[in-house]
């Protein structure tokens, strides 16, 4: 596996207390290694018409029917080597910081007719050549994220897809709003692949505070008033531990970080995470052929934060493994998670996204999304809802729970 | 706006859930009370579905290697009123991106 070191992004680490080990220069793992941008022809016939087909997940070609997969990426570029033997930051050559002057439009020449073609990197990486048909394809990585270190090909077909958002919106039909009703179609469902980073991470963490464990409860009081008393032992607690998370997932897409569920509705998209990440293979654009995919346009330096919280949440939830016997608690006064060594890999995750643009009555709009994984088949949607409807319904609701309310409290005296 | 007001209202209606299930008779009566609040607050939360997140916390693959543990005994404390320790952490998390406001 070729190596190089360059000047790409080092870790801010300032989330995880005391972090010190990933400063200094990245080793990059260069994964477009024999890549090649353009035509990229059947191994049998020629022919550029090359897709994914979803039902063996493999590439196939639509002339000849000839089928074959790249390599299972974290193999390949040895991704998956043993995370206790990680230190300082390894990145995937696909991970490594954006240049803003990177053009996202890029052109290519036709090597078939000669014609340029233009390829928007913002929705995919292959384009066809308007005057003979090929299919152009971008695989070698350039410095503005649109190319990833691996792909999680789509498993799950559009008929099951479109299934499952169908059947999750048939079970929210009561409230939803009439003209979502009326305009929804799950055949309209895209399958998108979507920018995330993997990471692994090896830390070394130390954990201390005091823990409560609950000898008695008892009622205190008299038949008017009692309440509940509890006795419990205090303990001062500590935990030090080596920790290896392993391929801890983080959107790289500052559209899809943005979770404000007043605003939009991506924590949807979150929901349906994890992905089988390790299944991932080598990138090669005709696997995006008949699918759209997002550019990455965050860094580590915007990323680190983020997946350094979650790996330190991730401590903190592991640990309580050993904490058993402290059922009232534990308050961890000093957490430190010294971060030895992390891996970075960008990777596109495949999506079944059905989208409904609702146009709200002060004329603002909101995007609802039903989202489908198409590895697991995971559902999660937002539905909009049918305000007056809801409301009228919850006003007699509560007409009934407070006579309901009143005739307890009669009866209970 | 309306996300704020459903989650207070769910919330609202497990706080009264909880104290109900103390079988205090009076408490059950509340829980009827705010019925409606909670109605609206699980029918928005069941359609919109604005609480979910991926659980990385416990859906991402950790192992821990070389344990060391230390639990040294502080003292004894009686009739505490609260069923929790005050100020515990231990399930806290941090790097949720949701947000509701």
């Amino acid at each position: 596996m070729p190596q190089e070191s360059d000047g790409a992004a080092t870790s801010d680490s300032d989330l995880v207390d005391e972090s010190n080990s990933v400063d200094g220069v990245p080793t990059v793992v260069q994964t477009d290694s024999g890549s090649k941008d353009g035509l990229v022809k059947c191994a049998r016939c020629g022919a550029t018409e090359i897709a994914l087909n979803v039902a063996t997940g493999m590439l196939r070609c639509n002339f000849c029917r000839f089928e074959w997969s790249t390599d299972n990426a974290l193999k390949a570029f040895n991704l998956d080597g043993d995370i206790g033997e990680l230190s300082g930051l390894v990145v995937g050559s696909g991970a490594t910081e954006i240049i803003p002057s990177t053009a996202e439009v890029m052109t290519f020449k036709c090597s078939a007719c000669g014609a340029e073609v233009v390829i928007d990197t913002n929705n995919s990486t292959q384009a066809r050549c308007h005057w003979c048909r090929n299919t152009l394809s971008m695989n070698q990585q350039v410095d503005n994220g649109a190319v990833p270190d691996m792909i999680l090909p789509f498993s799950l077909p559009k008929e099951d897809a479109i299934a499952r958002i169908s059947a999750f919106v048939k079970k929210r039909t009561f409230f939803a709003h009439p003209k979502f009703r009326a305009e929804f179609n799950p055949e309209n469902v895209m399958g998108v692949y979507l920018p995330y980073m993997v990471v692994d991470v090896n830390a070394h963490a130390r954990l201390t505070g005091q823990g409560e464990h609950q000898t008695r409860s008892y009622t205190v009081g008299d038949d008017k008033n009692k309440q509940r008393r509890y006795d419990a032992d205090l303990y001062d607690v500590a935990r030090e531990f080596d920790i290896h998370v392993n391929d801890l997932t983080v959107e790289s897409s500052s559209d899809r970080l943005d979770q404000n569920t007043s605003k939009n509705s991506n924590n949807i998209i979150n929901s349906i995470m994890p992905f089988d990440v390790e299944k991932s293979v080598r990138y090669d654009s005709n696997y995006l052929a008949g699918f759209t995919s997002e550019r990455r346009d965050s860094d580590l330096k915007q990323l680190s934060p983020i997946a350094h919280t979650q790996a330190e949440d991730i401590t903190r939830y592991r640990v309580n493994e050993t904490l058993k016997q402290y059922d009232r608690g534990v308050r961890w006064d000093q957490q430190v998670v010294d971060v030895r060594g992390e891996r970075w890999v960008s990777a596109y995750l495949p999506v079944w996204l059905y989208s409904y643009q609702q146009r709200k009555s002060n004329g603002g709009t909101f995007l609802h999304y039903v989202a489908v994984n198409a590895r697991t088949g995971e559902t999660m949607g937002s539905v909009p809802i049918n305000q007056r409807k809801l409301l009228l319904v919850s006003a007699a609701v509560q007409v009934v729970g407070t006579i309901v309310a009143i005739v307890l409290t009669v009866l209970g005296k | 706006m309306i996300t704020n007001l459903a989650m207070m209202a769910a919330s609202a209606g497990h706080v009264l859930a909880a104290s109900g299930s103390d079988g205090d008779s009076s408490n059950f009566g509340l829980l009827f009370l705010a019925s409606g609040f909670v109605f609206y607050g699980l029918m928005y939360l069941r359609y919109r579905n604005a609480d979910k997140r991926q659980r990385y916390e416990s859906e991402t693959e950790a192992t821990l290697h070389n344990m060391q543990a230390e639990d040294q005994f502080v003292r004894s404390m009686k009739g505490l009123s609260n069923s929790r320790m005050a100020n515990a952490n231990n399930t806290e998390v941090r790097g949720v991106r949701r947000k509701f406001f």
